[in-house]
């Protein structure tokens, strides 16, 4: 799969709320994902901080633990805010986009 | 899994009720790399800085230039404390501990605060809202700095021409000249006082495009 790296802008929250966008996931399978579809490997003290932070938003929920492992999955707010984040991206990409097609 | 248990043992009590078993499974399922490991390192920190996760963001940084300027008195009191005929050092290490720490405390403090404001201000979860009422203070203390230093210059310049044998001393920092401690100060003060104005346009300028993109 051809990745491009985020730069600056790899938020990690943003990250694992595109990454639960696809299905619940446990730890592990965030951060696997997260290197597939962005080339960015977010370290454990990263991946759980930021969890931990979506969590006490609101933005994600834990499912019942399989075996050690946690599941985490977007809750209706996490859902929201995602899409407005990334309206918000894809706004000013098409801004971006049209500007420079007119250089 | 040794190492992994103890860095996790850094965490707070909470933490470890809520994470460790999860977080200690997923270390299982790859070998832990150097990275990984400082990685953890500083995850237990931010931690321990935040036992309510999610609530106060990385502000923590905001006291950094208290604590910088905190430094930068007590070294000042030290230098004062040594500065006595009788302390014994040669005039190479009055020179070098005087102006070398002095100047080196101050810039190492200016540099520390600044990037510790910045960070906590890119990583923060201060809301839009409370980021755009910063640009209010933001243009007053823009201002005030423009007003500052075109009032140590109009000093400096009255200073010169009304007590010129003041003015060519050597009673500047630390025993430096005069003149060129005026010069010094002018200099950083127009400086920071640039930076200020060039952000300033750059963040009513990002300001202003944001608005147009979302109307």
């Amino acid at each position: 799969m051809d990745t491009f790296n985020l730069g600056r802008f790899s938020d990690p929250p943003i990250l694992i709320l595109a990454s639960l966008a696809g299905s619940p996931k446990h730890g592990y399978a965030i951060m696997e994902d997260i290197e597939a579809f962005a080339g960015i490997h977010l370290g454990p003290g990263t991946l759980y901080g930021a969890i931990a932070r979506l969590e006490t938003q609101g933005l994600i929920e834990p499912l019942p633990a399989e075996e050690r492992r946690r599941p985490y999955r977007l809750t209706a707010s996490g859902v929201a805010f995602l899409q407005k984040q990334l309206t918000g991206l894809e706004t000013f990409a098409s801004m971006g986009l049209q500007r420079l097609a007119s250089i | 899994m040794k190492i992994q248990h103890a860095l996790l043992h850094l965490y707070p009590r909470s933490w470890r009720e809520r994470y460790e078993d999860e977080v200690l499974a997923m270390l299982e399922q790859r070998s832990l790399s150097f990275t990984d490991g400082v990685n953890l390192l500083f995850g237990a920190l931010d931690a321990q800085l935040h036992p309510h996760l999610g609530t106060n963001g990385p502000l923590f940084l905001l006291t950094v230039p208290i604590l910088a300027f905190a430094v930068f008195l007590g070294t000042t009191l030290f230098l004062e404390a040594i500065d006595h005929p009788g302390n014994n050092l040669s005039p190479v290490w009055q020179i070098f501990l005087h102006r070398g720490l002095f100047f080196g405390v101050l810039i190492t403090a200016a540099i520390v605060s600044t990037g510790a404001v910045c960070f906590a201000v890119v990583r923060s979860e201060i809301s839009e809202k409370l980021l755009r009422f910063a640009v209010l203070p933001f243009i007053l203390a823009t201002i005030s700095m423009a007003l500052i230093l075109a009032a140590t210059i109009i000093w400096g310049l009255g200073l010169r021409d009304g007590a010129p044998q003041l003015f060519a001393g050597n009673d500047g920092i630390v025993g430096t000249s005069t003149t060129g401690t005026w010069l010094s100060i002018v200099i950083v003060m127009a400086i920071a006082t640039l930076l200020a104005v060039i952000s300033l346009l750059r963040g009513l300028s990002a300001r202003s495009a944001l608005r147009t993109a979302t109307a």
